[in-house]
């Protein structure tokens, strides 16, 4: 009899391990493992080599123009996720020794720059860019010029869709704004509210600051977003750039929703039909006196130059 | 079973326990410092 009881004891807590540690797995660990998608999202970050210009195996976008810069070449710069399409502006218009890269960064002799959309909006106020490639500036980047005494010309050149996705296990694949915002505000706290099964709502958001972050804030129009609490136990909506998920959705695990019936197809995109549709920017200085900048945006607006920002994976300004 | 071996076997197995439990929060810990949106999107079908 001792020893039946000193045996179930031994089991019991063998039990008490094995259950713990079984649910743990199941509803944390399995839910963070990296999964081949993770993978593709790796491969989307900027390498700087993976686009480098005049390089026979770099993946910039190419096409042969007419249209050339041989002196007075303006300085680029711009936001890191747009560092392959100005590099491929730069690959098809500029000469081969404008471009100065010591194996980790460009020099100060390049006038191919990449910093990020932080840094080049202080270089093009600061005259050490000529013309930056970015999205819309912030209150501070505005309010940054306007203390040098600095007037910056926009000029829309490109597209960028803001997507909301969930596993492609998910039935539902179209939700309204509304219904969007009313997953992310804690109105809607089931799939079930919005058409979908009875498995918790997730609503998953971005580090604070962050560019898509910040859209997202500016989508839900002062409405403050809230965590379910049990969401991680059901299917989850997170929310990106496209250029960031195109390549992902295309080896499973998640899918692009539509949104007020569109979905998010450069097509869409670029006739403005998808509503969470954003333009890019050339920007310079309206007193830079570089004839070129004017010559080159034109071109970047031309067949050729919208070529290349459809080839790097953004939808064309003129459509 | 003798009361020292059903310890020994009681302490053996707790020790195992804690240690696989420690080892898994802390690989858990570990994924959810790198994991990306878009897996755990994924992984919550």
């Amino acid at each position: 009899m001792k020893l039946l009881r000193q045996i179930t004891a031994i089991i019991l807590v063998v039990l008490v391990f094995a259950v713990f540690d079984l649910s743990v797995y199941m509803l944390f660990t399995r839910r963070l493992k990296n999964t081949n998608t993770s993978e593709s999202m790796k491969n989307n970050s900027i390498e700087l080599e993976k686009y480098m210009p005049f390089d026979e195996n770099s993946e910039v976008a190419r096409v042969e123009t007419d249209f050339k810069i041989t002196e007075n070449l303006p300085v680029l710069d711009g936001a890191a996720a747009l560092y392959p399409v100005f590099a491929g502006f730069v690959n098809a218009v500029y000469p081969e020794d404008s471009v100065v890269f010591d194996g980790e960064k460009f020099t100060e002799k390049s006038y191919l720059q990449y910093t990020n959309t932080v840094k080049a909006y202080k270089a093009v106020v600061d005259g050490t860019a000529d013309i930056i490639f970015c999205a819309s500036p912030s209150a501070e980047q505005l309010e940054y010029a306007e203390k040098q005494g600095v007037e910056l010309e926009f000029v829309p050149i490109g597209k960028e869709a803001f997507v909301f996705i969930v596993s492609d296990k998910n039935p539902v694949s179209e939700l309204t704004t509304e219904e969007i915002k009313g997953i992310y505000s804690g109105k809607y706290k089931k799939w079930s509210d919005v058409g979908g099964d009875n498995r918790l709502t997730d609503p998953v958001q971005r580090i604070e600051g962050s560019g898509s972050q910040s859209v997202m804030t500016a989508f839900m129009d002062g409405v403050p977003m809230k965590k379910n609490l049990l969401g991680f136990t059901g299917r989850s909506l997170g929310f990106s750039f496209r250029y960031y998920v195109a390549d992902v959705v295309a080896d499973g695990g998640v899918k692009m929703i539509a949104v007020d019936g569109v979905s998010p197809e450069r097509k869409n995109i670029s006739d403005g039909t998808y509503p969470l549709t954003y333009n890019f920017y050339a920007i310079y200085r309206k007193d830079n006196k570089n004839e070129n900048i004017k010559h080159f945006i034109n071109w970047i607006l031309s067949d050729d130059g919208q070529e290349i920002i459809e080839k790097s994976g953004y939808s064309r300004f003129n459509y | 079973m003798s009361d020292k071996l059903f310890k020994k076997i009681l302490a053996t197995v707790l020790i195992t326990g804690v240690i696989t439990t420690g080892i898994l929060v802390a690989y858990t810990c570990y994924l959810h410092k790198y994991c990306s949106i878009i897996s755990y999107i994924s992984n919550g079908g």
